[in-house]
């Protein structure tokens, strides 16, 4: 090997007396897990700047892209693998989380629900976490004008009911009083967002997955008529499995916000005969209900 | 007859004048009482532009030395109280230069070093000490409060350590004790003083005890410091532990000894906070560190946060240099090159133009202008007549020129207020004054002129010494161009890709590529990967 001369290197200059961008919002995600290898579109770009690197200063001129002498910014770019590794402004493993939630379900067909959740967050490691969920869904009942638990039929739903005389398959009006439930969570990427230098925040994506239990209600069989009583069922509770995503948000080391989709994956039937059979079904239905829940909240880190 | 009525009257007027003379006197001197009372009573009252307006006309007019010596004292009160500190800092000096014998001499030298340290004097107030401190008066201030004498030691120190005397700045120096509020700073220049700073024998550095020096004055700044000025020397003990160790790690052999310093050295610079005062020197310093322990992807990374827009008033021309150096122990020829046009095509003309302007017949109360004109927005920057707008910028940015230009605002500020002020309006006090200040304003100017002069020049020498070090360099690299292509190698690697991206310690820590844009929180983290291009022999 070339043994490097440190004869040019000088010494720093002797210790002295005297005491004597942008404005736009930007944000860059970037992806932990990505290129340990140079990427495609990287090394042809690096190409380009190195000739252009070569070219610019003999020239006199300014850097590729047009840029000018006058700012730091505007340099001849040698094309360099600059990169940085800092330590996270906020950690987040050790630390207990929660989350109180807004939810509601998006994929409404024939039932909505709007509920609140809380969320109770331990994170093992930086970017794994186990979570503990609980959550319950209330409406105001039609009839006696109370908020009661449970969801609603949907517009179709009763103007299918009222209107057409028509109802959807029994098991599509199953309804959720509440759901508990517990789930992995693992955030495979990061990033941050700058607002005109003045506030910078970290956000994280993550993916979660888990399982629980979900309490059921369903309608009485009432042609016409909505929100009406509801069937005593053998089994009021329904396993669920969940998967879901979102960003949160960290704007100082105990504060956040989440933003979330989740969808709740449960094996539903309305039996006919058996021991579960439900009291006025009309035929038998089966379904693997998806109650998909987009769900907004601020975290308390502690 | 007529000789005698002549004579008769001179005789009457020459009795007529005495007689008005004694009473004017006799008038005067009642007047000058009077208006002693009424200023004590204005000061007592907290209406101290009244005050300060009586005790000047007393000091002016009064012939009877015991009320001199109270207005004069009465005036350096008002004027401490209407925060006037150059003003205070005046009537003190006065006060204390009349000696011991002044009735006031005690508390004009505690005057004289509250207003003297308000103002961050390092000149007036360290010289009338100094001026003060023999004779008589050495036994009545050695008798004074400590707390109080001991700020008068340290002040004493650095003025005799400006004047190159170096054993009696220790011995001053050391008399200021722990708890006293000048102790961090004479720790600081005790360290200075172990490690030979300023004096031209160049003694050996005593590293040890300087360390002990420099982390007394750390250690004696509370962590929760508020005083800007505590927390910049706190920042500057760091970095000048940080460069002694880089110092000692530079002469020493024993690589283990050498890569444990610069440890040390690096792990100091990080000490300064980011976003201080003095990041910016500690970046580019650290960079050096850096390229010392052949962390050559760290030092150029240090660098790169100097080019970032938050550091546009910063100028570190010696940053290209040690970039050069970076690449040349790399192999990597072209860079070099093209770094060393760079130095060449930029500080080449910039170092010409400087040493016609230091070598121009501009008076000395002529440079601050010239450096104000050089910094307006729309200046002309291709007009050789103005000093070059980075230099202007590092300029105003020293630590010295801050202070000097803290003191001409300060100037202006006071003599505002004796213009404006109608309680001082209706005295002799504020015309008299505002003469002062102008006169003070004209003569500082020209200690500014001089500065900058000075300041100029040595700029313009470093730049030219800069533009030589890269002419050595770019011999060395045409020399191993030369070697490698009479071996049949290429000198310019244009395949050269993106590299791989590096280790990451752990899920703590966040990587993030830089592609050409700065954010504020990624400065001081930036690192590049380097990988080096010269062969195995």
């Amino acid at each position: 090997m070339k043994t490097p001369s440190t004869g040019l290197l000088l010494p720093l200059r002797a210790l002295v007396l005297t005491m004597a961008a942008s404005s736009a919002v930007v944000a860059v995600p970037a992806h932990a897990a990505d290129d340990d290898a140079p990427a495609d579109g990287d090394t042809d770009a690096g190409a380009d700047s190195d000739t252009d690197a070569t070219d610019a200063p003999a020239d006199g001129d300014a850097a590729a892209g047009g840029d000018t002498a006058a700012s730091p910014l505007e340099k001849p770019v040698l094309e360099e693998t600059i990169f940085v590794v800092q330590g996270k402004r906020f950690l987040a493993q050790g630390r207990f989380e929660l989350t109180p939630q807004f939810a509601q379900s998006v994929n409404d067909s024939f039932t909505s629900h709007t509920g609140l959740m809380v969320s109770g967050l331990y994170h093992l490691k930086e970017n794994v976490a186990v979570e503990a969920t609980a959550g319950a869904f209330f409406w105001v009942d039609e009839r006696s004008g109370t908020p009661r638990l449970g969801g609603r039929d949907t517009d179709l739903t009763v103007e299918l009911r009222q209107k057409e005389n028509l109802a959807p398959e029994r098991v599509k009006l199953y309804q959720f009083p509440y759901l508990l439930a517990g789930n992995l969570q693992w955030s495979p990427m990061y990033g941050k967002v700058s607002i005109q230098d003045f506030v910078l925040g970290q956000f994280n994506l993550y993916l979660s997955v888990g399982a629980g239990i979900a309490g059921l209600q369903l309608e009485t069989l009432t042609p016409g008529v909505a929100n009406q009583n509801f069937v005593e069922l053998t089994s009021a509770i329904a396993p669920t499995t969940s998967f879901g995503g979102g960003l949160r948000f960290y704007f100082s080391d105990w504060l956040g916000v989440r933003v979330e989709v989740r969808d709740y994956v449960m094996p539903l039937a309305v039996f006919q005969s058996g021991a579960n059979a439900i009291a006025d079904a009309d035929a038998p239905s089966f379904d693997v209900t998806n109650l998909i829940l987009a769900q907004l909240g601020v975290s308390f880190v502690f | 007859m007529k000789k005698n009525t002549v004579k008769n009257t001179v005789k009457h007027t020459v009795k007529h004048t005495i007689l008005v003379a004694v009473a004017a006197f006799s008038f005067s001197q009642a007047a000058a009482a009077q208006n002693l009372d009424k200023a004590i009573t204005d000061f007592e009252a907290k209406d101290f532009e009244g005050a300060a307006a009586g005790f000047y006309a007393v000091n002016r007019l009064s012939e009877e030395p015991g009320e001199i010596t109270e207005a004069q004292y009465g005036l350096a009160r008002s004027f401490e109280k209407l925060g006037l500190h150059l003003a205070a800092l005046k009537i003190w000096s006065d006060i204390a230069e009349a000696g011991n014998t002044h009735p006031h001499f005690e508390k004009a030298i505690e005057g004289l070093v509250n207003a003297g340290e308000a103002l961050d004097d390092e000149i007036n107030m360290p010289r009338t000490l100094d001026k003060v401190y023999n004779g008589p008066n050495v036994d009545t201030i050695n008798k004074m409060n400590p707390e109080i004498l001991q700020r008068v030691y340290f002040h004493l120190g650095r003025h005799v350590f400006n004047r190159q005397n170096f054993k009696e700045s220790r011995k001053l120096f050391r008399a200021v004790k722990e708890g006293n509020p000048a102790y961090p700073q004479a720790q600081y220049m005790q360290g200075l003083l172990r490690m030979g700073v300023g004096q031209t024998d160049r003694p050996p550095p005593k590293y040890d005890q300087a360390v002990v020096h420099f982390e007394a004055a750390r250690a004696a700044i509370p962590k929760d410091a508020s005083n800007k000025k505590l927390m910049e020397l706190r920042d500057l003990s760091s970095l000048a532990l940080a460069r002694l160790y880089y110092e000692q790690a530079f002469s020493s052999d024993d690589e283990g000894e050498r890569k444990v310093l610069l440890d040390k050295s690096k792990l100091e610079f990080q000490n300064v906070p980011r976003f201080s005062n003095l990041w910016a020197e500690a970046l580019f310093n650290r960079a050096w560190a850096s390229t010392l322990d052949e962390e050559y992807g760290r030092a150029l990374g240090a660098l790169h946060s100097l080019s970032a827009p938050y550091f546009v008033d910063e100028f570190y021309p010696e940053a290209k240099i040690l970039t050069a150096i970076i690449y040349w122990n790399n192999c990597q020829w072209e860079r070099v090159n093209t770094i060393l046009d760079e130095v060449r095509g930029e500080y080449e003309p910039m170092s010409e133009q400087m040493t016609a302007l230091a070598e121009s017949n501009l008076e000395f109360d002529e440079w601050y202008p010239l450096l104000q004109k050089s910094l307006e927005p729309g200046a002309d920057q291709t007009d050789k007549k103005l000093i070059p707008r980075k230099v202007a910028l590092a300029i105003v940015k020293d630590a010295r020129f801050e202070k000097m230009e803290a003191f001409l605002k300060e100037i202006d500020r006071e003599q505002k207020i004796f213009e404006k002020s109608k309680t001082f309006a209706k005295s002799d006090m504020g015309s008299s004054l505002v003469a002062d200040f102008d006169a003070n304003r004209e003569g500082y100017l020209g200690v500014m002129g001089k500065v900058l002069k000075t300041k100029v020049r040595g700029l313009a020498d470093e730049l030219g010494s800069i533009s030589t070090r890269a002419g050595l360099i770019a011999l060395e690299t045409k020399t191993a161009e030369a070697d490698w292509l009479e071996q049949g190698r290429a000198i310019d690697n244009l395949q050269r890709k993106r590299l791989p991206r590096p280790f990451i310690p752990d899920d703590t820590f966040q990587f993030w590529w830089f592609r050409n844009e700065y954010w504020i929180d990624e400065l001081g983290y930036y690192e590049f990967t380097v990988k080096t291009e010269c062969f195995d022999e």
